[in-house]
């Protein structure tokens, strides 16, 4: 099981598609930690207020969200279209993990006094959810079912 | 989709990763073809049958055939 498991990762690793995707995602991890320490560090939050403060408050998510693209654009010049289907399937697996417990712990939230949990959150479970996708991926190749 | 591809590889004495090469796509690929585990695109199936000089139907069965 695992030997395949790392076989295909290994096979993936040659898609041109995965170098531009892991040097593309690396500078958007830069610029988050770039730019979260300037708003931080360089910027007067607590003395801002208004438009100015909500604009400051969310250029370091900016790099976050553009993740999702890199991840849309790695999908699409993949040129492995078995590799494609995979990672789509990866994908929609983490989505819908994702929006599950989105839904689950909002519910518990507004009905059982539940914990506030940060959006931010969401996006990182998302990214998290990915290695149930990959496991999920796995398991339907190791079972031989249709793709 | 059942097909030939195993068959085909052994009279040419190809493995899986030389097919692969030749297609331009990974192993698991052509693995996942070969046990009809994943129908290609007509694209793909079309440098299939470049690469084994053949036409498409000499190598995939018609899934309406494969019924019968």
């Amino acid at each position: 099981m695992w030997k395949a498991y790392l076989q295909r990762r290994r096979a993936c690793y040659r898609d041109p598609a995965h170098g531009r995707y892991v040097r593309r995602l690396a500078v958007a991890m830069l610029l988050y930690l770039v730019v979260l320490f300037a708003v931080k560090r360089l910027l007067p939050l607590d003395d801002m207020q208004g438009p100015l403060l909500w604009i400051a408050a969310a250029l370091p998510g900016i790099p976050v969200a553009a993740v999702f693209f890199l991840i849309v654009r790695y999908i699409v010049e993949l040129r492995d279209e078995y590799r494609r289907l995979l990672e789509v399937r990866k994908t929609l697996v983490a989505t819908g993990v994702t929006m599950t417990i989105a839904s689950i712990w909002g519910t518990m939230e507004l009905l059982a006094h539940a914990s506030h949990l940060p959006t931010l959150y969401i996006p990182v479970i998302w990214y998290l959810a990915q290695g149930i996708g990959e496991f999920v991926n796995m398991v339907l190749e190791r079972r031989g079912e249709a793709a | 989709m059942k097909n030939r591809l195993k068959v085909l590889r052994a009279e040419r004495d190809w493995s899986q990763q030389d097919l692969a090469d030749r297609l331009d796509v990974s192993r698991q690929s052509v693995n996942a073809i070969e046990k009809g585990r994943y129908d290609p695109s007509l694209p793909l199936a079309f440098k299939i049958a470049d690469v084994f000089d053949l036409a498409i139907e000499q190598i995939f069965t018609n899934p309406r055939l494969e019924r019968e």
